[in-house]
């Protein structure tokens, strides 16, 4: 298995590498994140982030998987007053990209795609991503509410894939920073909302 | 295979097909290549685009300066010597490099402030890569020296960066036999990679020692999953303080006072703690070798002292310690009763340099200090409500009127279980 876990790393570094030397060289699915090891495929830094009183964890877990072995819990609570401006402070997961001060060129994709469940089914968010500019802010460009982008229209506790346009994000897609999972009160009734989902293999599409 | 992924490009028309063939044979070829070879080997020094254009250079830098150039820099009675070896090289992991001239590197550094270092010359832009690799091997083991990089602005004012030394990168030190040093260039924060003009060795603890580098490369890829290394051990050794006075984050540490009140820190072999002559720790762990932290202080009525070691990159990114539960260390006191208390801060803190303290020593020691090695466990919910995503520093304060000496050694994160981490949400 570690072998295995080895060989994927090395053809996503591969891939990586490939993406900035050569336009032409890439293959048509990066896989960002496929959560059977313990970074992602590029060896960037991921966690859960939080401004209190919001708050949220993320575990590698083996429990549940879309495939393979490993998936991502997120464990969130947003919250709807309190914090800076009263509005509950924020939650969510980031995994970055980018390679040091190395931006990861997305731009012959077209599509960011991953996999979801809900341990309910009334789970949400936005799927974020943060180009050079936004990453200096500490912030990113959200989507919809990810059940706009799921096949059924809402989160259910089987597994489905979301697939979101990229140039929905308009951000610079040669310069990308990081992806992340945002728990956005806008996504929740009252602007709060608790819960646990799972993701799975999230990647770049063209 | 795990998943089903589409196998190939959106293609409309035949046109398009003819068009995108030759490109894919050309990208399957050039990842067959880049994965097998080049991509393994990375990028060689010589292959490293150029500085940019109008980059200021001083006459000398230009006219003695060239790519590959080795020399260094000594103030005696401290030596040098680098030359290219063609008696040694490294012949590749399967022996599949043909002869070649290894880099031979030779120092010899006394105590005190005569210092010694060599340097290779890369003048290029380095800017695109995220991994720097070379391959090492000492003539007797245990050489060491800091691993540094000035830009074309630092070379000028002769300051250059350091990360830490080269123990950072290679845990047992430098060995007779080849190894691979794999050094991400974000640590080296500060220097500006598009201008690089050299890569600095700063030869910082007495003694000499003999060794060759091969096989200098960049690459395109992160190849360090620091993340990995971490959870497999379970906690993040934070300083040794064996051979470098930056941390292991390569981080600034120092002393800290305001008088009358003063500190004094050294990093000496007194104040090691070696785990099978004073006891390992609770945990097993044990990283006593070479030098601890030794701290004399004379705490006055007026003014503060203490020790800090840096969690964040200065005017960079803070530390992330959600991950983990606590910090622990090793301490004894060379009379025993000296007294300090623990202190982090996180970005908040940092900015108004002070820092939350989570008692005194003891609170986690009941016997207090002692000749004897004690290791102290602090929670690091013991330090209130910081911001444990933006975390500053670690620090000793003594905050008791009056003077003495302390050792410390292994000051270590101790990083959560996803079942803590679980248990924790479900405790709230």
């Amino acid at each position: 298995m570690g072998r295995r876990m080895n060989a994927l790393k090395t053809a996503g570094l591969v891939a990586a590498a490939l993406s900035v030397a050569c336009p032409l060289c890439y293959a048509d699915t990066f896989v960002i994140d496929d959560f059977e090891g313990e970074s992602n495929t590029l060896n960037g830094k991921s966690n859960a982030y939080v401004q209190e009183p919001s708050r949220a964890i993320q575990v590698r877990t083996k429990d549940v998987a879309h495939a393979g072995l490993g998936s991502l819990m997120l464990k969130y609570d947003k919250k709807g007053k309190g914090g800076p401006y009263d509005s509950g402070g924020w939650c969510g997961y980031y995994t970055q990209v980018k390679s040091g001060r190395n931006f990861f060129d997305v731009s012959p994709y077209t599509k960011l795609t991953l996999w979801v469940k809900g341990a309910k089914g009334d789970e949400n968010f936005m799927v974020g991503i943060a180009d050079r500019h936004w990453d200096e802010v500490g912030d990113s460009v959200k989507s919809e509410p990810v059940t706009k982008y799921l096949p059924s229209g809402k989160m259910t506790a089987e597994w489905q894939q979301v697939t979101i346009p990229l140039s929905f994000f308009m951000v610079d897609l040669k310069e990308v920073a990081t992806v992340a999972v945002c728990f956005e009160g806008a996504v929740f009734p009252g602007g709060e909302g608790k819960g646990t989902l799972y993701i799975d293999d999230i990647a770049f599409e063209s | 295979m795990k998943k089903k992924l589409p196998k190939k490009l959106p293609m409309k028309n035949k046109l398009c097909l003819a068009f995108l063939l030759p490109a894919l044979i050309l990208a399957a070829a050039l990842s067959f290549f880049m994965a097998g070879a080049a991509f393994a080997q990375g990028v060689p020094l010589e292959k490293v685009p150029p500085l940019p254009e109008r980059t200021q250079l001083f006459a000398a830098e230009r006219q003695f300066g060239y790519r590959g150039k080795v020399g260094g820099f000594a103030l005696k009675p401290c030596k040098y010597g680098v030359f290219p070896d063609e008696k040694v090289w490294f012949p590749g992991k399967n022996g599949e490099l043909p002869k070649h001239a290894a880099t031979y590197f030779r120092y010899k550094k006394v105590p005190g402030i005569p210092f010694v270092g060599t340097y290779i010359i890369v003048m290029g832009d380095l800017s695109g890569y995220s991994t720097m690799t070379f391959w090492i091997k000492g003539k007797k083991g245990g050489e060491t020296f800091e691993i540094g990089m000035n830009d074309t602005i630092s070379n000028k004012r002769e300051d250059a960066v350091f990360v830490g030394s080269i123990y950072r990168y290679l845990p047992r030190g430098v060995t007779p036999e080849w190894q691979q040093v794999v050094v991400p260039l974000e640590d080296f924060f500060g220097p500006d990679l598009s201008r690089v003009y050299s890569l600095v060795f700063n030869y910082n603890e007495e003694g000499g020692g003999e060794f060759w580098v091969d096989q200098l490369e960049f690459h395109n890829a992160l190849l360090v999953d620091r993340q990995a290394e971490i959870k497999a051990q379970g906690y993040l050794l934070l300083d040794n303080f064996d051979h470098s006075d930056l941390n292991l984050l390569g981080r600034k540490t120092n002393a800290f006072k305001r008088l009358p009140s003063i500190c004094i820190h050294t990093r000496v072999p007194e104040a090691a703690h070696y785990a099978e002559a004073d006891g390992a720790t609770s945990s097993g762990r044990s990283h006593g070798t070479g030098r601890g932290l030794k701290l004399d202080y004379q705490k006055e009525a007026g003014g503060w002292c203490g020790y800090y070691t840096l969690l964040n990159q200065i005017d960079g990114d803070s530390f992330d310690a959600t991950g983990y539960k606590a910090v622990t260390f090793m301490v004894r006191g060379e009379n025993g009763g000296e007294s300090f208390e623990i202190g982090m801060a996180d970005k908040n803190w940092q900015t108004i340099g002070d820092s939350v303290k989570a008692g005194s020593i003891e609170k986690y020691l009941p016997k207090g200090v002692t000749r004897q090695w004690q290791e102290v466990v602090i929670p690091l919910a013991d330090f209130g409500k910081l911001d444990f995503s933006q975390m500053g520093s670690w620090v000793i304060n003594f905050h008791k009127s009056g003077r003495g000496a302390v050792h410390l050694d292994d000051v270590i994160l101790v990083k959560k279980t996803e079942q803590e981490i679980l248990d924790e949400w479900d405790d709230e």
